[in-house]
């Protein structure tokens, strides 16, 4: 159980997990993050390759629908905002914006930049919040019709550098 | 079981590279009850080693944020060794239960989960329950601590 694996564990109504999971290797890929888009396709951002990964889910085991690199460094998480997915890079100091067709195809919207360090993301309403954990910033951005992303501002979140954890509401 | 499959990694702390998740959690993003176009609010946790807090910010409707307050977790933030931007190198560790309007946040540094109850852009602790984790930044030997209320 160490690197490259995504367990799949079953949930059963009183929200325990089953015994035990399908294990889906993906070698190289250092799978980090995930999210589900609303076709239950399942979102990967993998760090070994700086890449967004789309698998659909059956079963327990994942298929591959599509996989697009990001050009940036340290991709590793990967947040949903409405029909959009952003993936933060951490090393490059940018997030990385996707549409997900119906059959789990990526669409790539480009780059955007951040402060340094991105790391988790949350939206709602049509607004992305990107934490980074450089200086412990939060940056703000809207999410414009097509994906764009405009900045609006920033915050420094204090005592919060390295920190991780952000939710929208 | 959205909360649980995110919370997985990010108690488990120092699972780099794995990535675990919960089979039927296949519908949409988890519904943000809490905010409306009009405005709402964005939690930002600290992760902080002297003491985790959640800060707490008011979202404008044209979305820019200001500070609404700082609600210390009853724990402790971790650092994952060699880690510099990334302090848990997880995602969600921070999670909203849209059902029960819940904010769930992980105390790695003290192994221990808190939950808050929101309402608008304020929080209120209800409980600190152990994770059932071992971060090596965990030294005090208790195995659990004391619900707040």
């Amino acid at each position: 159980m160490n690197g490259n694996d995504v367990d799949v564990f079953a949930v059963r109504h009183d929200g325990r997990l089953s015994a035990s999971p399908v294990v889906n290797s993906e070698p190289g890929t250092v799978p980090f993050a995930i999210s589900f888009d609303r076709d239950g396709h399942v979102l990967i951002a993998e760090a070994g390759t700086n890449a967004l990964a789309a698998f659909a889910l059956s079963g327990g085991g994942l298929t591959q629908q599509a996989v697009a690199g990001t050009g940036q460094m340290a991709t590793c998480w990967v947040a949903p905002a409405g029909r959009y997915f952003y993936a933060s890079n951490a090393g490059s100091g940018s997030v990385s914006g996707y549409t997900v067709s119906g059959s789990g195809q990526l669409g790539a919207l480009g780059n955007t930049k951040t402060d340094a360090g991105t790391v988790d993301a949350s939206a709602t309403h049509g607004f992305l919040y990107v934490q980074t954990g450089g200086a412990g910033i939060v940056d703000e951005f809207a999410v414009g019709s097509g994906g764009a992303l405009s900045p609006i501002g920033s915050v420094t979140v204090a005592g919060a550098v390295g920190g991780e954890g952000i939710v929208a509401l | 079981m959205k909360v649980l499959s995110r919370l997985v990694p990010a108690v488990a702390g120092s699972l780099r590279g794995v990535a675990a998740l919960a089979a039927p959690a296949l519908a949409a993003p988890a519904a943000h009850a809490g905010g409306s176009p009009g405005g709402g609010a964005v939690f930002v946790q600290t992760d902080n080693t002297a003491g985790n807090a959640v800060v707490a910010y008011h979202r404008a409707p044209d979305g820019a944020l200001t500070l609404a307050g700082t609600y210390p977790t009853g724990g402790r933030g971790g650092v994952l060794t060699g880690s510099v931007v990334d302090h848990l190198a997880s995602q969600g560790s921070l999670t909203y239960d849209g059902e029960h309007g819940l904010l769930f946040a992980v105390n790695a540094g003290s192994d221990t989960v808190s939950v808050f109850g929101v309402s608008g852009d304020r929080l209120e602790l209800r409980q600190v329950v152990w994770s059932g984790g071992s971060s090596r930044s965990r030294r005090t030997g208790r195995r659990s601590s004391s619900p707040r209320r």
